[in-house]
């Protein structure tokens, strides 16, 4: 008579490697779409040193300070490092305006309020795809939500320049 | 009992068929089935068509004067952020203040334009790889795309929305 053990031996069956065959399959298939081996990069890039300028516009006059020189400028999302201010510009919020009564567009000044051009130098990677710092993209229409010692806030970068 | 024993064993030693085995049964016929109806769509869009280059008209509307350079020639299209290369770029052929289409106070409709320096349109052209088939062109073969489309893309420069405006081939092309 045969003993339960000797009675609940597992034997691998062929549907036991189709199973295998299945999830390996799936595995690799999620490696590849969410892995590292998407991030679209050739692999030919190039170090460079950029300066990138960010649009911050609407800061209230008491926070103008707020934004100096050599301030470290962290990602809010990805919590990544992505340069140091080496600029900034201040200048009136200027915003233009349809008057459909008289048919022209205007030039309308916020009261109280700037816009500040901000420039950002870092050390970053040039390759088909564009700039990127440590894999966070910086082209001309990104928004970038910066974090500083003394301001969170957001703006488009307007401008991307390489050092030699 | 000898042949109640062997029965024994040989009913132990049979496969039993059960719901999970079902389940994968059906994945797998899924999966060639699946296979099979993408190889006929295929067909219909043409897929065995020759591979060809073509000339994409694009234009880019109300951006600031200064990207007015990020478009230098030769610069890769890359379409929604993947990979997918929508052309590169030919030629820049226009910039001009951005145009502004407002109804006025007696119900017509009205054009006007930002200044000099503020923001502009701008026009150019792409050489893509696609095919022309009898549903229209498809880029890379698999993704149709039609004049009045408006995709979002990546360059190495900037992040912009371009809507395509014409599609000819390149020996045609000026």
């Amino acid at each position: 008579m045969k003993t339960t053990n000797e009675k609940r031996a597992w034997r691998f069956t062929a549907l036991d490697l189709i199973i295998l065959v299945v999830l390996l399959a799936v595995i690799a298939a999620a490696v590849w779409f969410f892995g590292p081996f998407r991030d679209g990069s050739s692999g030919d890039s190039t170090l460079v040193n950029i300066e990138y300028t960010v649009e911050v516009k609407g800061m209230e006059e008491e926070y103008l300070g707020n934004i100096r020189v050599g301030d470290t400028v962290i990602d809010s999302v990805t919590k990544k490092e992505i340069g140091t201010i080496t600029a900034v510009e201040t200048m009136p919020l200027v915003e233009y305006v349809l008057n459909t009564e008289d048919g022209i567009m205007m030039e309308k000044e916020y009261p109280g309020q700037s816009t500040l051009l901000v420039t950002i130098s870092s050390p970053a990677t040039f390759d088909e795809r564009g700039y990127s710092i440590e894999g966070y993209r910086v082209a001309i229409g990104v928004l970038h939500y910066m974090q500083l010692p003394n301001f969170v806030g957001s703006g488009y970068c307007i401008g991307i320049e390489a050092a030699n | 009992m000898a042949q109640t024993d062997k029965k024994k064993t040989k009913n132990a030693a049979r496969i039993r068929f059960n719901i999970i085995d079902l389940v994968l049964i059906i994945a797998v016929l899924a999966c060639l089935v699946g296979v099979y109806l993408r190889y006929n769509i295929s067909e219909q869009f043409g897929v065995n068509h020759e591979m060809g280059e073509y000339v994409l008209s694009f234009e880019i509307k109300d951006i600031r004067y200064t990207s007015a350079d990020a478009f230098p020639e030769g610069d890769t299209f890359f379409l929604n952020g993947d990979d997918t290369v929508l052309g590169t770029v030919i030629a820049i052929d226009s910039t001009s203040p951005s145009e502004v289409i407002y109804t006025d106070s007696w119900g017509d409709y009205k054009t006007i334009y930002y200044p000099e320096d503020s923001r502009i349109d701008l026009t150019g052209r792409l050489l893509s790889a696609g095919m022309m088939t009898d549903r229209g062109y498809m880029l890379n073969g698999n993704t149709y795309l039609a004049p009045g489309q408006t995709y979002y893309v990546e360059t190495p420069h900037i992040n912009v929305s371009v809507t395509i405006t014409g599609i000819e081939s390149a020996d045609t092309a000026g």
